[in-house]
């Protein structure tokens, strides 16, 4: 007699439960996979989203809007969205497997248009950079995009945030207020929103039109402030920087706002520094992801001996392994992606950590002020690739693209 | 090519064991394989190891995705499965803080404002100074509790083949109480009713009514939370996941993450492979599933006709457990200021399990709530002045399954909304005013990152048909497919941390067994 025999005898009462609970289903024995959950995730986060290029919107010679909408007309939906959340682009460009972030400039409620949804996304040539001059020279209408779903967490969260915003804005880090101002003044967003928005000359400042043409909808809901940084006598605006002073002078008592900066990097130093002498407490700040830091050279503890230097990288795949080439003040994704490894990154600022990759040995650089990763990868020698810079020969484990190029 | 299509020849690699899904049961099943010098091959559709047992960032916060105590770990003088296996056994490295705080209960309705020590002399103290005349017959409780805690003790210790006649002779009430209802046995106890409340501290680990709920699985809660204490990772349970997934791989495993299995392979009722996402096909003789049998029964096994009717209406006949509706904060001031005194808290108008159970089947908020405030326990947790909060409810699985995508985000911020509210009321804090970071997670997010069926955390619902000592009576009849065996929530022992790593090992130690007999066949 063995154990389950000996306890079919023994509790019999459990036995004649089960018959009871058997029979019941014997009278539908089919699974119902039915997963009403599982669809919903599918339409808020798929994997990746096939787009193409309806529409282009030139701003100046360096700035255009694409118009992305679905591959399959107009009964294919796009995954809803909360203004100021970003897709990352996939692409492979002169042998490179790459992505590149962008925020969304359209609003959320045009995604999910009756007539047909849409995103649009607004890039800025950048003569030295390797994605937006090949997005310049190919994307036009009818081209096809490969994107990630909607991501980031530079979004107004009620619960949370202060229902007046002030945004703070500097250069292209105007696009995701853009998507919140016309949310706002569509009424599918409760906020008050003032931008503080810095240029270097008033060419260089996107959307103005709109901007005044939202701002003249609904003054109460929306003011844009234009800041200059190198004013011609011209302007009618602001000048001089988004600093302490001004902040006082437009905005004027701080308490319950939530700031929300969005711009390049010399604008969170600074920014930083005047909310301190502001004294907004830190939960009143919002800040989009930077992106990569250019001039990581320039930290005060990246190692000097490194400066200039290129080391060996060997990465361990699933399947084998590939050594390539990796620049010290260039992240280790980089290196990657010359070397046409197609690994997963998303913001491409240390912060979503999909570029999870184990370090095995080798000395690397990771800025501590901007180091994202979570305190278990810390210990047991995980590193954000995106985020990272070889210091020395490095070897790494990345979680291994199926599909190889290069 | 044979009859049901599948071509033995076409496989692109071959390993011996095939783990499906990284949560706690796969990686355990996986990590012992690896042990005992089994080859192994670990797929997981998420791009790191841990399913449920993970963590993620807010900011400058971290936040743990699920746990919040981890049960049969022990002292090193009274070790637990848990630690046996991960110290004597892995040697994982990973020393667990004892949590030396209990529960704070509050039940408005029912007056109810009292501390819970998760220790049995304390427990019961508590109990009886806040009920008088509650004493005698809940040590005698207690006592039945911590038989049924010594015999599940048994047969884990027995992996799983415990001898009849030592179960016959020493463990009689686990026999004697396995048909019953957690309700039908304490009423004969006599326990007065606010005292019984007290007790149903427990039952959000469970889930279940008290008038469904196996006595086995509420005795077992009880006595593993009561005699060995609680733990908790010195950082979160990613460390588990983290530790586990490193230490296959040195014991020679193989992970493949960011590849999820599309097609369990069968031919002639026996498993011969996988496929993966990306195309390829990994040869196997033993599948290990962390995904549910409605998965793998439903969508998973190719080609589908190899499902055999048995396990069909097994299935079938089997109810979702619940789902959960979580929501994590950051909160800019210390716990202490916030009047956050303890590391658990459950919050609720009564201790009517019944009504809490069926309001998790409509989609409204609840008031029924249990938190976490990690910081009294797990230094380092947030940054200095700052602390966590988190919330969690149960929801029926399907309830969640009615929110379209386009209000979802709406839904969620609403539930929060409530569920923040009634926590600062019932504690009498301010959490709104402090709030750095927030976020939610809904059955949705869980189904995006473990995959699992409808979002459900718990399993199976472990009715009294279908608890441990049924699930034992059928594991034989659940080898519907040769070479496929469940872990995790799904499994033998029910869903929870302790129970998912023991099914693991336990999974790894059947498959053993059957290699063996296998071997001694064909030699």
């Amino acid at each position: 007699m063995n154990f389950f025999e000996f306890t079919v005898g023994t509790v019999g009462t459990v036995r004649a439960l089960a018959q009871r609970a058997l029979k019941k289903a014997a009278a539908r024995p089919f699974i119902d996979t039915d997963d009403p959950v599982r669809r919903t995730v599918s339409i808020l986060h798929p994997p990746a989203l096939d787009l193409v290029v309806s529409d282009v919107f030139e701003h100046g010679p360096d700035g255009r809007t694409f118009r992305l909408v679905p591959t399959g007309g107009k009964g294919d939906r796009l995954p809803p969205f909360r203004a100021g959340q970003y897709l990352s682009i996939k692409g492979t460009w002169g042998g490179a497997c790459v992505s590149r972030p962008y925020s969304i400039s359209s609003a959320p409620y045009e995604a999910l248009l009756a007539t047909g949804g849409y995103y649009e996304i607004t890039v800025k040539r950048q003569s030295d950079g390797l994605v937006s001059p090949h997005i310049f020279s190919t994307w036009q209408k009818a081209t096809r995009v490969s994107a990630s779903g909607p991501h980031g967490e530079f979004y107004h969260e009620p619960l949370r945030d202060a229902g007046d915003i002030v945004a703070i804005a500097g250069g292209s880090g105007i696009t995701p207020f853009l998507s919140m101002a016309r949310e706002i003044i569509h009424g599918d967003m409760e906020a008050r929103l003032v931008i503080l928005y810095g240029v270097r000359t008033m060419d260089e400042a996107l959307f103005e039109k709109e901007l005044i043409r939202l701002a003249g909808v609904a003054p109460d809901r929306l003011r844009v402030c234009y800041v200059v940084s190198e004013p011609d006598g011209t302007e009618k605006c602001a000048t001089g920087f988004i600093d302490e002073g001004l902040i006082k002078k437009e905005i004027g008592d701080i308490s319950d706002k939530s700031f929300f900066v969005c711009g390049p990097q010399a604008l969170y130093a600074f920014f930083n520094s005047e909310a301190q002498k502001l004294t907004i407490p830190r939960r009143r700040i919002r800040w989009e992801v930077s992106g990569p830091n250019r001039v990581i050279g320039a930290h005060p503890a990246f190692p000097k001996k490194a400066t200039g230097r290129e080391y060996a990288l060997v990465v361990y795949l699933d399947r084998g392994q590939k050594t390539v080439p990796a620049r010290a003040e260039e992240p280790i994704l980089v290196a990657l992606e010359r070397a046409g490894i197609a690994a997963d990154s998303r913001c491409r600022s240390g912060q979503c950590g999909i570029c999870r990759a184990e370090l095995i040995s080798g000395e690397v650089f990771i800025d501590p002020e901007n180091d994202a990763r979570r305190r278990v990868d810390k210990e047991y020698g995980f590193i954000h690739s995106c985020s990272t810079y070889p210091v020395g020969d490095c070897t790494i484990r990345i979680v291994s693209p199926e599909v190889l190029t290069g | 090519m044979n009859h049901d299509g599948v071509s033995h020849s076409s496989f692109d690699e071959s390993t011996d064991v095939v783990v499906m899904g990284s949560g706690m049961g796969g990686l355990s099943a996986a990590a012992k394989l690896a042990r005992e010098g089994v080859g192994v091959t670990l797929l997981e559709q998420n791009n790191m190891p841990g399913g449920f047992a993970t963590s993620f960032r807010r900011g400058r916060f971290e936040f743990e995705a699920s746990l919040h105590i981890l049960t049969d770990y022990g002292p090193a003088e009274n070790k637990g499965f848990v630690r046996k296996f991960f110290e004597d056994e892995l040697n994982l490295g990973l020393p667990m803080i004892r949590v030396d705080q209990g529960y704070h209960l509050i039940l408005s309705d029912e007056e109810i404002d009292v501390d819970v020590p998760f220790d049995m002399d304390g427990f019961i103290d508590v109990v009886a100074s806040e009920v008088p005349g509650s004493f005698k017959a809940l040590r005698q409780y207690m006592n039945l509790c911590l038989e049924i805690g010594r015999a599940i003790d048994y047969i884990a210790e027995a992996d799983g083949n415990p001898d009849p006649m030592v179960l016959l002779k020493n463990h009689k009430s686990l026999l004697a109480t396995a048909g019953y209802t957690a309700k039908e046995v304490t009423d004969r106890f006599h326990i007065p009713p606010k005292a019984v409340s007290i007790l149903g501290v427990f039952w959000p680990y469970i889930g279940i009514p008290f008038d469904r709920m196996s006595f086995t699985i509420w005795a077992t809660a009880i006595n593993s939370v009561l005699t060995r204490g609680c733990y908790y990772p010195p950082i979160n349970s990613f460390q588990i996941s983290t530790a586990l997934d490193k230490k296959i791989r040195e014991l020679g495993g193989r992970t493949y993450y960011s590849t999820r299995v599309e097609k369990i392979l069968v031919d002639r009722g026996k498993i011969i492979g996988v496929q993966t996402n990306g195309g390829r096909r990994i040869r196997a003789d033993w599948v290990i599933s962390n995904a549910s049998p409605t998965t793998v029964y439903g969508r998973l096994i190719h080609p589908a006709h190899a499902v055999p009717r048995a396990a069909k209406r097994l299935t079938a006949a089997r109810k979702n457990g619940i789902s959960l509706f979580v929501v994590y904060m950051g909160l800019d001031r210390p716990a202490h200021e916030l009047g956050l005194t303890h590391h658990e808290y459950y919050l609720g108008p009564d201790m009517d399990t019944q009504k809490a159970y069926d309001i998790g089947d409509m989609l409204v908020p609840h008031i029924a709530t249990s938190a976490l405030c990690p910081n009294h326990v797990v230094p380092g947790v947030s940054p200095p002045g700052t602390c966590e909060l988190i919330l969690n409810q149960s929801y029926g699985a399907d309830v969640w399954g009615q929110v379209s995508p386009d209000d979802y985000f709406e839904t969620k911020r609403r539930f929060a909304r409530a569920a923040v509210g009634h926590v600062e009321r019932t504690i009498g804090t301010s959490l709104f005013d402090h709030m750095e970071e927030i976020e939610s997670a809904a059955p949705q997010t869980f189904c995006r990152y473990t995959g699992s069926h409808k979002g459900v955390v718990y399993g199976y619902e472990h009715d009294v048909w279908d608890s441990v000592i049924p699930r034992a009576l059928s594991l034989p009849l659940e080898g519907y497919i040769k070479g496929l065996e469940f872990v995790g929530g799904h499994g033998l022992l029910v869903q929870g941390y302790s129970a998912a790593i023991s099914t693991g090992r336990l999974s790894a130690l059947t498959i053993m067994g059957k290699m063996k007999r296998k071997s001694r066949f064909t030699e």
